[in-house]
C-alpha cells in the first residue's frame, strides 16, 4: 500500500500509483529556510519603526502581485500590462461588499474570489484571440477603462476619493501589534503564492507551461490543451491579484482606483519582475524589497527623488545580468544549491 | 570587489539612509512638532509646503508657541496612498508630531483620517486636511464625532458651501448684477467633488441647476466633461445654439488651457465664463493661452489684494523666500497653522488633546483670506464671508478683482469689449 524510501537526497513516498517526494539534502532547502527565517525576524528590527514595517508589508504585497504576473506570463506566453485591473476589481468588490452589505472580511474574500474569477473567465478568451503587442495593448487598456468607470459611476466607486472606512482584518488592541500582524499576514500571503508558483513550475503542469511558452503549435501537437491552459493561467493569477486588493482594503481601510489603476503602478510591478529576475518566480521577492527600500531611501532626498528613483531602477536593469536580475546574481554564485529542474526560456 | 559585495554595500548604505533621521534641529526646549505630508512633485503640495515652512519660520521668529520652538517635518507621499499611510504612521508614531497637515488631494486626506482614527487613542494628535473640496472629512466628523474628532478640514469652499454660499448667494448675484446674464450653461468636470453640486445634497441643498432656477435663471445647457477631454469645439457650438449668455464651469482640474483657447476661437467666444478654480486663476494662464483668456472670470486667491493685513506679506514672502507662487492649498495651510497656534495658546498645553480640540472648535484668528476658525460640530473651516476667495477677471494681461465689492479694484467687462 504505502512505501517509504529513504534516498541520499530525498524521501520517496509511494501510495498506490501515486508518488510523492521531498528533498532532504541540506543544500537544497538551506537557503530558502534562511531566506524565510530572515523575513520572519526582520520585523524585530523594525518594531520601533512602524512606517518601515508598513513599507515591508507593501513590499510583500508588491511581491504578491509580481508572482502571479510571472506565472501568468509563463502560462499564457503573453505579457499582461494590466494585472492591476484585477487588483482594482478585487479591492472595489471587497470594499463595496463590506460597506454596502456589512460582510465581514472572510465573506468579502469569498466575494472577491468569485467576482475576480468571473470577470477573468469572461475576459480570458483574449488569450486565444490576441497575442504579442495586441494582447499587451488590450490588457493595458482594461485598468484605464476601469479607472474611467470609477469616475463615471461616482455614486458607487466615489471617483478620485475612493471608498473608505472598511472594517479591519482584526484588532489586537494595540496598533503596533496590528501592524506587526499585517506584516506577517502579507508575508504569509506572499510565501503562499511563491510556494504555489514554485510547485506549479516544477510539476507536470509546469512542463506543459514550458511547452506553451516555447511554441504553442508544438505544444498543441504534443497533445496539450493549449486553450484550456491559457484560460487557467489567465484566471488563477487574476484571482490571486484580486486577493491582494482585498488585503489592501482591509488593512489600509481606504481604496481609491486613482492610486492602483494608473500605468505608474503597473510600471512599478513590472520593474520588480525585471529587477528581481524574470527568469524565476523567486526574483519577485528581492525585486519587491529592493524597489521598496530604494524608494523609501530616496524619499529623504525630497522632490529630486521623483526623477532619481526611476533612473536608479533603469540603471539596475542595465547593470544586473540580463533577464536574471538580483535573483540571477545570487544564483550564479550558488549554482549547486538549486534542485535541478527544467529551464524555461523566456524571450 | 565582486558584484555581490558591491550590491550588499549599496544595500547597507540604502538601509542606513532609510533608517536615517532627518537633520537634527538645533533649537532649545522641547519643540512642538508639526508633520507635513504632500505629493512633492505636485505644484499645489509644493506651494503648501512652502506656506507651512513660512508659517513655522514666522512663528519661531515671534517666540514659537507657548515659548517652545516649532519644528516642521516634511514628508513626500509621492501621491500614492500606501506611501501616504506609511508617512502618516511615521509622523505620528515615530516622529511623535502634535499635528499632521495633509496637503494633498482629498483621497489622501480620507486615507489619513482612517489611519489617524486607528492611531488616535494611543498616539493623540490633530489632523488638518488643507486641500480638497469634497465634504468627506467633515462628514466623518459629523457622523462619528468620537472617532474622527481629531480631523479638521480647511478649504476655500467645500462642496456644501459651494452649493449653499457660492451657488446660493455669490454666483447668482455675480451673474445677475455684474454680467447681466439670465441664461446659464452649466459645465461640470467628472470628479467626485462635483457630484454633490450636480445632484444636490438631500436635506441640505438642491443641485446648482435647481438653485439657479430658484433664483430666476434659465439653465439652458448642462454637460459633464471628462478629465481626459481635449476637444471642446462641439461643446461650444452647442452652448451657442442653446442661447446661453454665461458659462458657469464647476471645474478645477480639466485641461483649462485647451478649453480657453478653443473657447476664444469658437462661436461662443463672446459668452463670458466663470470657473471655480484651476490654472486659469494663476498668473501664467495669460501666457499659456496667448492672451486668449481675456474676459474669463475665475475664483482666484492668487491675486494680490489685501483681504487682511496678512495677505500681501504672505504672497510676497512666498515668492521672495521660497520662489513658489501661493496657489491653492498654500493659503489654507498657512492659515490653518496660525489657527492651530492660537488654539494651542488658548489651551495653554499640547498634552491635553481634548482641550486642544475644544479650542480649535472655538478659535478665530486673522488669516490671509479673512478669518480662520472651524465649525464646532463639523470641523470644516468657517466659510465665506469669514474666508474669502476673490473673483477676478482677466483684463489686459492682469487678473483684476471684481468681486466682492469691498476688495474689488475693477469692474466686469465683456470679452468682446476686452478683445477690442
Amino acid at each position: 500500500m504505502v512505501s517509504v524510501d529513504l534516498k541520499r537526497d530525498r524521501v520517496l513516498l509511494r501510495w498506490g500509483t501515486q508518488k510523492y517526494e521531498w528533498c532532504i539534502e541540506p543544500r537544497y532547502w538551506r537557503n530558502p529556510t534562511f531566506g524565510v527565517a530572515f523575513l520572519l525576524i526582520l520585523p524585530l528590527f523594525f518594531f520601533s519603526y512602524p512606517h518601515l514595517l508598513t513599507m515591508l508589508t507593501t513590499a510583500n504585497l508588491l511581491a504578491a502581485l509580481a508572482i502571479p504576473l510571472s506565472l501568468q506570463i509563463l502560462g499564457t506566453a503573453r505579457v499582461n500590462f494590466g494585472p492591476q485591473f484585477y487588483l482594482g476589481i478585487g479591492g472595489y468588490t471587497a470594499a463595496l461588499l463590506n460597506l454596502s452589505f456589512g460582510w465581514n472580511p472572510f465573506f468579502t474574500l469569498l466575494g472577491t474570489i468569485f467576482v475576480c474569477g468571473s470577470v477573468a473567465l469572461m475576459l480570458s478568451p483574449i488569450t486565444w484571440i490576441a497575442r504579442g503587442l495586441y494582447f499587451s495593448l488590450i490588457t493595458l487598456i482594461l485598468p484605464l477603462a476601469f479607472l474611467d468607470l470609477t469616475y463615471q459611476f461616482g455614486d458607487i466607486f466615489r471617483g478620485e476619493v475612493g471608498l473608505f472606512g472598511m472594517s479591519p482584518l482584526f484588532d489586537l488592541g494595540r496598533v503596533k501589534w496590528n501592524y506587526l500582524s499585517y506584516y506577517y499576514l502579507s508575508l504569509f500571503l506572499m510565501l503562499l503564492y511563491l510556494l504555489g508558483a514554485h510547485k506549479i513550475t516544477k510539476s507536470r503542469f509546469g512542463v506543459s507551461l514550458a511547452a506553451i511558452n516555447e511554441n504553442e503549435n508544438v505544444a498543441r501537437m504534443m497533445g496539450i490543451n493549449v486553450s484550456f491552459y491559457k484560460v487557467i493561467y489567465y484566471v488563477v493569477p487574476s484571482i490571486l491579484t484580486g486577493i491582494v486588493g482585498w488585503f489592501i482594503v482591509h488593512t489600509f481601510r481606504s481604496f481609491a482606483g486613482v492610486t492602483y489603476l494608473p500605468l505608474e503602478f503597473m510600471l512599478k510591478v513590472l520593474f520588480i519582475v525585471i529587477i528581481g529576475g524574470r527568469a524565476s518566480v523567486f526574483g519577485a521577492v528581492p525585486g519587491a524589497y529592493a524597489v521598496s527600500i530604494i524608494e523609501e531611501a530616496l524619499r529623504s532626498f525630497g522632490h529630486i527623488s521623483h526623477w532619481v528613483f526611476p533612473l536608479v531602477l533603469v540603471a539596475m536593469i542595465y547593470l544586473l545580468p540580463r533577464g536574471e536580475g538580483l535573483w540571477g546574481l545570487y544564483k550564479k554564485r550558488h549554482p549547486r544549491d538549486y534542485y535541478p529542474k527544467m529551464h524555461v526560456r523566456r524571450e | 570587489m565582486n558584484k555581490a559585495r558591491i550590491f550588499f554595500i549599496v544595500l547597507a548604505v540604502v538601509l542606513g539612509l532609510t533608517l536615517g533621521i532627518s537633520p537634527a534641529m538645533a533649537q532649545k526646549g522641547k519643540p512642538i512638532k508639526i508633520g507635513f505630508m504632500g505629493n512633492l512633485s505636485a505644484p499645489f503640495s509644493l506651494s503648501a509646503q512652502a506656506a507651512a515652512k513660512l508659517a513655522v519660520e514666522e512663528m519661531n521668529a515671534s517666540g514659537g508657541i507657548l515659548g517652545r520652538p516649532v519644528e516642521l517635518i516634511s514628508e513626500d507621499t509621492k501621491g500614492e496612498i500606501p506611501k501616504g499611510i506609511e508617512v502618516y504612521k511615521k509622523l505620528v508614531m515615530h516622529n511623535r508630531v502634535d499635528a499632521v497637515v495633509v496637503a494633498e488631494k482629498v483621497e489622501m486626506g480620507v486615507a489619513g483620517a482612517q489611519i489617524g482614527a486607528e492611531l488616535f487613542r494611543e498616539f493623540p494628535h490633530i489632523m488638518f486636511c488643507t486641500i480638497g473640496g469634497t465634504d468627506d472629512i467633515w462628514h466623518l466628523v459629523r457622523d462619528n464625532y468620537d472617532r474622527y474628532k481629531f480631523a479638521f478640514h480647511t478649504y476655500y469652499f467645500v462642496a456644501t458651501h459651494y452649493l449653499q454660499i457660492l451657488g446660493g448667494q455669490i454666483l447668482p448675484d455675480f451673474h445677475k448684477n455684474y454680467i447681466g446674464s439670465k441664461k446659464i450653461a452649466l459645465l461640470y468636470e467628472d470628479m467626485a467633488w462635483t457630484q454633490p453640486i450636480r445632484r444636490g445634497i438631500p436635506g441640505v441643498s438642491p443641485s446648482l441647476k435647481d438653485i439657479y432656477k430658484s433664483k430666476g435663471f434659465d439653465v439652458v445647457y448642462e454637460a459633464t466633461i471628462s478629465l481626459d477631454q481635449k476637444v471642446f469645439s462641439t461643446l461650444f457650438d452647442d452652448i451657442t445654439k442653446s442661447g446661453a449668455d454665461a458659462i458657469d464651469g464647476v471645474m478645477g482640474y480639466i485641461d483649462q488651457a485647451s478649453f480657453i483657447k478653443q473657447w476664444a476661437q469658437s462661436s461662443a467666444r463672446d459668452i463670458p465664463w466663470f470657473f471655480w478654480g484651476g490654472i486659469a486663476g494663476m498668473p501664467m494662464a495669460w501666457k499659456m493661452t496667448d492672451g486668449m483668456i481675456a474676459g474669463g472670470s475665475i475664483g482666484s486667491s492668487f491675486v494680490k489684494v489685501p483681504i487682511t493685513e496678512k495677505t500681501i506679506p504672505f504672497m510676497d514672502n512666498m515668492i521672495e523666500k521660497y520662489k513658489v507662487g501661493p496657489i491653492f492649498g498654500s493659503h489654507t495651510t498657512y492659515d490653518t497653522l496660525f489657527g492651530y497656534r492660537k488654539a494651542l495658546q488658548q489651551a495653554g498645553d499640547t498634552k491635553d488633546i481634548e482641550k486642544v480640540i475644544h479650542e480649535l472648535e472655538n478659535v478665530k484668528e486673522t488669516a490671509v483670506l479673512g478669518t480662520i476658525g472651524w465649525d464646532a460640530k463639523n470641523h470644516h473651516n468657517l466659510p465665506y464671508p469669514a474666508y474669502v476667495t476673490p473673483i477676478v477677471q482677466w483684463q489686459d494681461g492682469k487678473m483684476v478683482p471684481i468681486y466682492p465689492k469691498n476688495i474689488a479694484t475693477g469692474k466686469f467687462m465683456s470679452p468682446a469689449k476686452l478683445r477690442k
